[in-house]
């Protein structure tokens, strides 16, 4: 056979590594480009009406959880943040981006599971969840003192990411 | 009794296609056995069993297809995928409206398939038919072991659920339901060429005596696929709504690529039948073409790629479809490596310029085309492997980077057919495409003249869609007026003479001709579609590409297993009333659009109502004009692969 | 006479006043055009391979209502674009970026061609450097075979059958 044949090995071991990889990989997952970026600040109104400020909150290490009660996920990875935050305590701030959701709906949701966060910035219309390219709840921001976001997991966390976003924030 | 095997039929169909795989080794180990055991008779019964495999295939087919029709749900697949309420139609269709039967229809096609060549070859190649069966047997094989032991279709949900899930209600529609089967027809059609190619190398038979064979065999997979993906198109057309036929979505470009390499492989068997040319190239693309078949099946089928259409990801069937694509292609390619050179001599190129090197241009062409799908469908993946990075590789970047390409086509198809094979007489070639190119040029001033706003493609389409009819008349005319004028003929009448006489040619060129009707069809639609997003409260009237409608508001019905608002527009100065609807499915709770559609050579209106807002419907309002140029130009196609097909010869023995 | 006339006229401002009713039909919002035409460029993030401009999730049609709102506050296209790329990456856009990581799909593909073709010619050129000998002498069987069949195909027809079929 001619040599140039022979080119069709390096093209089926790239397809198949490709093809491969491509069944670990998980189509859905976007990487944000906002990590290493500073988190937006953004003002609006919590679950309560208060006036709050999302961003570092009270000067420490920030871990900003969007979810809502309408995305069952949220329900299986809400025990991780309950955890998180008492095994942290004062050492971060939680908070939440409660995303498109009725206050009612929410705030049974908190009376019926806990409520681990400071306070949830209510975001009725999505306008800041675009801010944040958020595109499916639930989502965890893990901002440092700085204000700089160093981790952003878009599936249902769980407890060694949690830990690991912390310990990332803490750097 | 009676009750013991409907009780059990679920059970009986799943034993005989357990059969069919025992079978298949059967088949795929006799000629190998015949040879070790010295007794040719063995190897006869591969065409035995390809046939019992056939009817034990079409047995689970039909318990299948039975327990849909009687909503049968123990059986998890047809709770999953059919309800009481589905219309008969879908209850059938439903078959292969998810994975499991998505697949056992393809083992299914394979094993018809197989049988029709052991028919064939029984008469042809005996000689050579038991190693063909075998390619198919293993091929079959891989696909049985996968719907035995990973996705089985016959399996039991005891106890039953008392009602279906319901079939995905965007699968409800005569397009989706017979766009899977055409598909199917032409994936594995593909496998012939490549069970020939295979056996041309393990046996030493000359590419020369069974490329003839093929060519049918190739012609009928191709018609297959290009009818499944127009199918598709006209789906996405009238059910998707958004007044398009073709995304280039991963799962569209799946099918498509197989499609660009068996066009590539028709015109190539051409060169090898008249020249004895590209041997070598030809079994490559018979091997390839077929991989790329296996591609498209893993790529939809594992979920690898994200794509609307929303197919069951597991990666255990994933990884299996790998192994067996894997196991087929190193298999195939390494014998073409180690073997692919079977025929002694060949014919050297005469020259640059001639009809053989215009076609080895067709195949550099359809191959690039090939390569640069695959490279626009799997980019984003190599990306995300090298660098972590995620991009979007979209219908605009397809659209920018492609059509270029099938411009050189468009133009190769007017400059071909006048090139004589060997060698070309320049003066000679510019008599027949001097007056064509002129006619093409006009035109593409015309277009210009007429929207000089129009995207550059508007105008080079036009000139070249213009150039390649004229050069076609010019090569009818040309033709007659001989004929005519050797049998004192008139012109018509010996024209209708050579086109009955000379059927492969004429065949080609009216597949040639609804290409370019399609051509004209895109540019059409592609290009000038005109398109309104508004409110409309009842008695508004919207007023579009030179059209008006008045909205007289909206009906409400319950029908088979869906809900409907149907909004009802009057085409004014007509009495035709455009009905788009929104349907719910209850079951699946999933919405879909029924656009409303008045369509003409000249255009088609077509309408899609959307939500309530304020007390007006949100309607998105289309003029695409063109589009059934579409769809006609898919039926020329088909009628000149007929034709084509239609002639006579006497087959030879080898 | 006059309650006739007063009748007609009447009648004729109710057809005016009719036909007025439906010759104003009703108008796209041009701010709607546009922003229909920047999400077109978007994709969908959360239904794979969708345009925002066509996409019916709730997603796209939040991203759809910042693009009006951001329209109405004087942004152009070009700073809505870089708002979504910024948050979303290049994934968000249909059309890859024609640099960095998307420089090879807008390179490869005329580099491919030009590379097939200067191959392809030169490996048929190649072949007949080495083959002298005249093909007519090794007819094999089959072909002499495919010859009979042809010319019984194409008997009666015109002695120029190698140029039309």
């Amino acid at each position: 056979m001619n040599k140039i044949w022979w080119a069709i090995v390096p093209v089926l071991v790239i397809l198949f590594g490709l093809l491969g990889y491509g069944l670990t990989s998980n189509p859905k997952h976007i990487p944000s480009p906002l990590i290493g970026k500073p988190f937006p600040v953004i003002e609006g109104k919590d679950l309560n009406g208060n006036k709050v400020t999302l961003g570092v909150v009270n000067g420490k290490p920030t871990v900003v959880n969007v979810w809502a009660s309408w995305c069952a996920a949220c329900r299986l990875e809400h025990n991780v943040l309950i955890r998180g935050s008492r095994r942290y305590g004062d050492k971060i701030s939680l908070v939440a981006i409660n995303y498109k959701d009725e206050l009612a709906d929410a705030k049974a949701w908190l009376r019926q599971l806990g409520n681990p966060y400071l306070w949830s910035f209510h975001d009725l219309a999505g306008r800041a969840g675009l801010e944040l390219g958020v595109y499916g709840v639930p989502e965890t921001f893990f901002v440092n003192k700085q204000g700089i976001i160093v981790e952003k997991i878009s599936a249902p966390l769980t407890d060694a990411q949690f830990s690991a976003g912390v310990a990332l924030m803490s750097k | 009794m009676q009750g013991f095997i409907s009780n059990y039929l679920v059970e009986f169909g799943h034993l005989a296609v357990f059969t069919a795989f025992i079978l298949s080794i059967v088949q795929a180990a006799a000629p190998w056995l015949a040879g070790r055991l010295e007794t040719p008779a063995l190897a006869r019964s591969g065409i035995m069993a390809s046939y019992i495999v056939l009817i034990l295939m079409t047995i689970g087919g039909a318990t299948l297809i039975h327990a849909f029709v009687i909503s049968d749900f123990t059986v998890l697949y047809v709770a999953s995928h059919s309800n009481v309420e589905l219309p008969l139609l879908y209850k059938v269709t439903a078959l292969w409206g998810g994975h499991e039967g998505s697949l056992f229809l393809w083992a299914w096609i394979l094993s018809a398939f197989t049988t029709l060549l052991a028919i064939q070859g029984k008469r042809l190649f005996p000689k050579r038919l038991p190693v063909l069966l075998s390619v198919q047997a293993l091929l079959l094989l891989g696909f049985l072991g996968l719907i035995l032991f990973l996705s089985n279709p016959f399996e039991r949900l005891l106890p039953g659920a008392v009602a279906g899930r319901d079939l995905n209600p965007l699968l409800q529609d005569p397009g989706m339901a017979f766009h899977p089967p055409m598909l199917y027809l032409g994936y594995v059609g593909f496998s012939i060429p490549f069970a020939f190619a295979m056996t041309a190398m393990l046996t030493r038979w000359e590419t020369t005596l069974w490329i003839g064979l093929i060519r049918r065999w190739t012609l009928f997979a191709w018609t297959m696929l290009t009818i499944g993906i127009m199918l598709g198109g006209w789906w996405a057309y009238y059910e998707l709504g958004w007044g398009g036929y073709w995304a280039w979505d991963p799962v569209e470009n799946a099918s498509f690529m197989p499609w660009l390499l068996g066009t590539a492989l028709i015109h190539s068997i051409t060169v090898q039948e008249n020249r004895r040319m590209l041997q070598t190239w030809n079994l490559f693309l018979a091997i390839s073409t077929f991989s790329l078949s296996l591609l498209g099946t893993f790529l939809v089928r594992s979920g690898v790629l994200s794509s609307v259409h929303a197919f069951a990801v597991d990666p255990g069937r994933g990884l299996y479809i790998l192994m067996f694509m894997g196991t087929v292609l190193v298999v195939s390619f390494g014998l073409f490596l180690a073997k692919g050179r079977v025929d002694p001599q060949r014919e050297a190129m005469s020259s640059s310029m001639s009809r053989e090197m215009l076609f080895v241009m067709n195949n550099v062409l359809f191959s690039v085309l090939c390569v640069l799908v695959m490279l626009g469908t799997l980019y984003p993946l190599a990306l995300e492997a090298i660098n972590g990075a995620k991009i979007t590789v979209g219908a605009p970047y397809f659209n920018a980077v492609l059509i270029p390409f099938f411009f050189l086509v468009i133009l190769l198809m007017g400059v071909a057919p006048a090139t004589p094979w060997r060698n070309v007489n320049l003066s000679r070639l510019w008599s027949r495409l001097g007056m064509p190119m002129g006619i093409g040029f006009i035109a593409a001033v015309i277009m210009f003249v007429w929207d000089s706003q129009a995207h550059w493609f508007a105008f080079v389409g036009t000139g070249l869609v213009a150039f390649v009819l004229a050069a076609m008349l010019v090569d009818f005319y040309r033709n007659a007026r001989r004929r005519a004028k050797q049998n004192n003929d008139n012109i018509v009448s010996a024209w209708f003479y050579l086109v009955k006489r000379n059927r492969r040619y004429y065949g080609g060129m009216f597949v040639h001709l609804g290409i370019l009707v399609i051509a004209i069809g895109m540019i059409g639609s592609g290009l000038f579609r005109q398109e309104q997003v508004v409110l409309m409260a009842k008695g508004d009237v919207i007023e579009i590409g030179g059209e008006k409608l008045r909205f007289d508001g909206v009906k409400q019905f319950k029908k088979d297993n869906y809900f409907a608002l149907q909004g009802q527009f009057a085409l004014l100065g007509t009495d035709i009333v455009l009905k788009p609807e929104r349907r719910k499915y209850p079951v699946q709770e999933a919405p879909t659009t029924e656009s409303g559609i008045h369509a003409n050579w000249a255009r088609d209106v077509y309408f899609v109502i959307g939500e309530l807002v304020d007390g007006r419907y949100s309607v998105h309002a289309y003029v695409n004009p063109l589009v059934q140029w579409i769809w006609f130009g898919g039926f020329i196609i088909v009628f000149g692969i007929g034709w084509s097909l239609s002639q006579r010869i006497r087959e030879k023995r080898a | 006479m006059i309650k006739k006339i007063q009748k007609r006229l009447l009648m004729i401002a109710m057809l005016g006043f009719s036909t007025a009713v439906f010759s104003s039909p009703v108008n796209e919002d041009p701010i709607e055009r546009q922003m229909l035409d920047i999400a077109a460029k978007l994709r969908c993030t959360v239904c794979q391979n969708q345009p925002v401009s066509e996409s019916h999730s709730g997603l796209a049609g939040d991203m759809r209502n910042l693009i009006t709102e951001k329209l109405k506050q004087g942004n152009n296209e070009a700073e809505i674009m870089q708002f979504f790329v910024d948050r979303y990456g290049d994934y968000v856009l249909l059309e890859p970026p024609q640099s960095g990581n998307g420089t090879l799909l807008w390179v490869l593909p005329p580099l491919l061609l030009l590379f097939a073709m200067i191959a392809a010619v030169m490996m048929m050129k190649s072949r007949g450097k080495n083959q002298t000998s005249s093909p007519v002498a090794t007819l094999s069987d089959a072909d002499k075979e495919r010859i009979r069949l042809a010319r019984e195909i194409d008997a009666g027809e015109s002695k120029n059958s190698k140029e039309t079929q």
